[in-house]
């Protein structure tokens, strides 16, 4: 027996013998066969009274969350004993310090000027990663500092793009 | 027709290229970078050569490295692909200076489609609307002015070396003009070593639909149909189809022709794009030549039934057309989407990572393009496409169901993808009522999170339990269990990916 928690939900998944197991998710207990498992490629068989239906999906334990791909959709599932503190991390972190190339890209546009006062998600610069055009955002309100890149710059992972600075005034 | 043939290109399009060679009788030597040492396209071909470092400059845009090794190879001629080199006239004289055959355009071609203020005169010769600018050409700054007042607002201060979207800022107001100019002309003279600009101004609401010409370098062209690629995101195209949905009969045949007409004036040797806007009322609007493959060009392969990439060979081996425009049939419709590496979720971020399993749809009508293969390296130097996805159908519901249903099918591990966007484009009511337009993305941004619906989600919430319950006890279970429960942080797990905050 394995108990399996997720932020808002647990599951439990208890062996039946053979390829058979039993699921309980919410107090509902079902019945499931595992078809395969090979490098996330999932296949199941969920048995039900009437019959069965055969699920193929991409499942990923990645960090502090499982995500899943199911008829071409995606969902992600945060386990519960990370999520707190990932969610803690995500909203302090995003305020103030540099803004840093996490993937080599070059830089197309900057939207923003030193001094400037911005607003949660606002663009500040565009880049260029992988022939993609990303998106800087700010990640909450904050006045920018220093800028350290210039346009046509190539970042590698871990330059300063530009710094913002905490704006204490800011709701 | 030739012996050997070098690839100077990678992934999707570099294996798309071997499939037609081998029809054919060809010999492939393909390239590739240290980073590519396992890909797909390498395995795929008869020979291969090292040429560089991952960085492109260093290996795929390295001119030098790919004429050594044509020699070493003894290949008669070499095909581009798109992008990289593909484009660039010296790349093209460099071939012919080494006595390869270059599978694309003349020199002076690449040259006048790679300049966009040409190319709008050279569309205007062949009497094809242009969109309405200007090219006030040097700093005067009141000369500027005075065009913006002329146009009005919104327009776009596009660079002549630029195209396919990049190298433009937009104005929206006067006051933004001065701004705009002297951005991106800085932008363009590091991006493209040439900073002349000009004035185009903004169509709203409009349509991108091209046509597909060949010509024989000698005056003759015919077209191979349009193809409607409305939905873009940031300037890179996500859903192509053929032929153009809800298009006017007598506007199509009016932009099918003007292409010939341009493709005869140029004397346009093998593929080539003719790049429209069309305008809410009817109007149409020449945007810009694209002197390569596209790389969209399999829906014009599903619905003529012919091989573009033979045509193309054909052309530079034999140096005419093996068909005439009567022998273009159009059969069907065809759509194509787009897979990215990128993280719809978190501002579409460009994802890196390995590939650990991969299974491609292969239901009736669907044709599955990649360089992608279990263990495939995933790295940033390169583009983001991974696959291209491509249904037909006896008509357009019938293409668009068959691939929502290859993008069902689609199943990818160890690399993120936008599969769950693509589907949500794809079972869209205004994708399926063919209602689009260059605002595509931006108007129903709000439907496309692709997430799983509350019908399903019990279903998921199964998966991702034994996903951690296997993953957690290795051995035991059927099948092969590995790194599924690797807990190790992901590198670009982070809620923006380019975050204030992060550590170096």
């Amino acid at each position: 027996m394995s108990d399996l928690r997720f932020e808002g939900w647990e599951a439990e998944i208890s062996p039946r013998g053979g390829t058979t197991y039993a699921v309980t998710i919410g107090g509902r207990e079902r019945k499931v066969r595992l078809l395969s498992w090979e490098e996330g490629l999932l296949s199941l068989e969920i048995l039900n009274e009437s019959g069965s239906r055969t699920v193929h999906a991409v499942a990923e334990a990645r960090g502090d969350r499982v995500e899943v791909t199911l008829a071409g959709r995606r969902a992600a599932f945060p386990l519960d004993a990370d999520a707190a503190a990932a969610e803690g991390g995500a909203a302090s972190g995003a305020s103030a310090g540099p803004v840093r190339a996490e993937l080599p890209g070059r830089v197309l546009e900057i939207l923003v000027r030193e001094g400037d006062l911005v607003e949660g998600g606002q663009v500040l610069a565009v880049v260029e990663a992988m022939n993609m055009e990303h998106p800087v955002r700010a990640g909450a309100p904050a006045r920018v500092g220093k800028i350290h890149a210039e346009v046509g710059a190539q970042l590698q992972p871990g330059d300063v793009l530009l710094d913002l600075l905490p704006e204490e005034g800011s709701p | 027709m030739f012996h050997k043939l070098l690839i100077a290109n990678r992934g999707e399009i570099a294996c798309r290229i071997i499939k037609t060679c081998r029809a054919l009788g060809v010999r492939t030597a393909a390239v590739y970078s240290e980073a590519d040492r396992d890909a797909l396209h390498v395995r795929m071909a008869d020979e291969s050569h090292l040429i560089g470092a991952a960085p492109p400059a260093e290996s795929y845009l390295s001119i030098k490295r790919l004429i050594d090794a044509c020699r070493r190879c003894g290949a008669e001629a070499v095909h581009p692909g798109y992008g990289f080199l593909s484009e660039q006239a010296p790349f093209a004289e460099a071939c012919e200076a080494a006595g390869l055959v270059f599978i694309g355009p003349a020199p002076e071609t690449l040259r006048m489609a790679g300049d966009k203020i040409l190319s709008r005169e050279e569309a205007e010769r062949a009497k094809i609307p242009i969109i309405p600018g200007a090219v006030p050409g040097g700093d005067d700054l009141e000369a500027w002015r005075a065009e913006a007042d002329r146009l009005g607002c919104p327009l776009l201060v596009k660079a002549a070396a630029g195209g396919g979207g990049r190298g433009m800022r937009r104005v929206d107001s006067a006051e933004e003009l001065e701004g705009a100019i002297a951005a991106a002309r800085n932008e363009a003279r590091i991006a493209f070593g040439d900073d002349r600009l000009y004035l185009e101004k903004v169509l709203l609401a409009a349509r991108h639909v091209e046509v597909q010409i060949f010509g024989d370098g000698k005056g003759f062209a015919i077209h191979l149909g349009e193809r409607e690629c409305s939905i873009q995101r940031r300037h890179q195209k996500v859903f192509e189809e053929s032929p153009a949905p809800n298009l006017d009969p007598g506007l199509r045949e009016k932009i099918l022709a003007a292409a010939v007409r341009l493709a005869e004036k140029m004397s346009y040797r093998g593929a080539g794009t003719v790049e429209y806007l069309l305008a809410e009322n009817g109007d149409f609007y020449f945007l810009e030549v694209n002197a390569r493959l596209q790389v969209e060009h399999p829906v014009t392969e599903m619905v003529t039934g012919l091989d573009l990439v033979a045509l193309q060979l054909q052309i530079a081996a034999e140096g005419k057309l093996p068909i005439t425009q009567k022998d273009v049939r159009l059969s069907g419709h065809a759509v194509e989407a787009r897979l990215y590496a990128e993280d719809p979720a978190r501002d579409f971020l460009p994802q890196t990572g390995t590939v650990r399993a991969v299974h491609f749809p292969d239901g009736e009508g669907v044709r599955v393009d990649t360089g992608v293969s279990p263990g495939a390296v995933v790295g940033a130097d390169y583009d983001a496409l991974q696959a291209k996805l491509i249904a037909h159908g006896a008509d357009r519901n019938a293409a668009a169901s068959r691939l929502a249903d290859a993008l069902a099918e689609l199943r990818i591990a160890g690399l993120r993808t936008n599969q769950a966007f693509l589907t949500a484009i794809a079972e869209h009511p205004a994708f399926c009522a063919g209602n689009l337009t260059t605002d595509f993305l931006e108007i129903h941004a709000d439907d496309l999170s692709g997430e799983i619906p509350e019908a399903n989600m019990e279903d998921a919430r199964i998966a991702a339990a034994f996903a951690l319950y296997l993953s957690a006890r290795e051995g035991g279970v059927p099948r092969r269990v590995r790194t599924a429960g690797d807990s190790q942080p992901d590198p670009w797990d982070r809620p923006g990916g380019w975050l204030p905050g992060g550590a170096a």
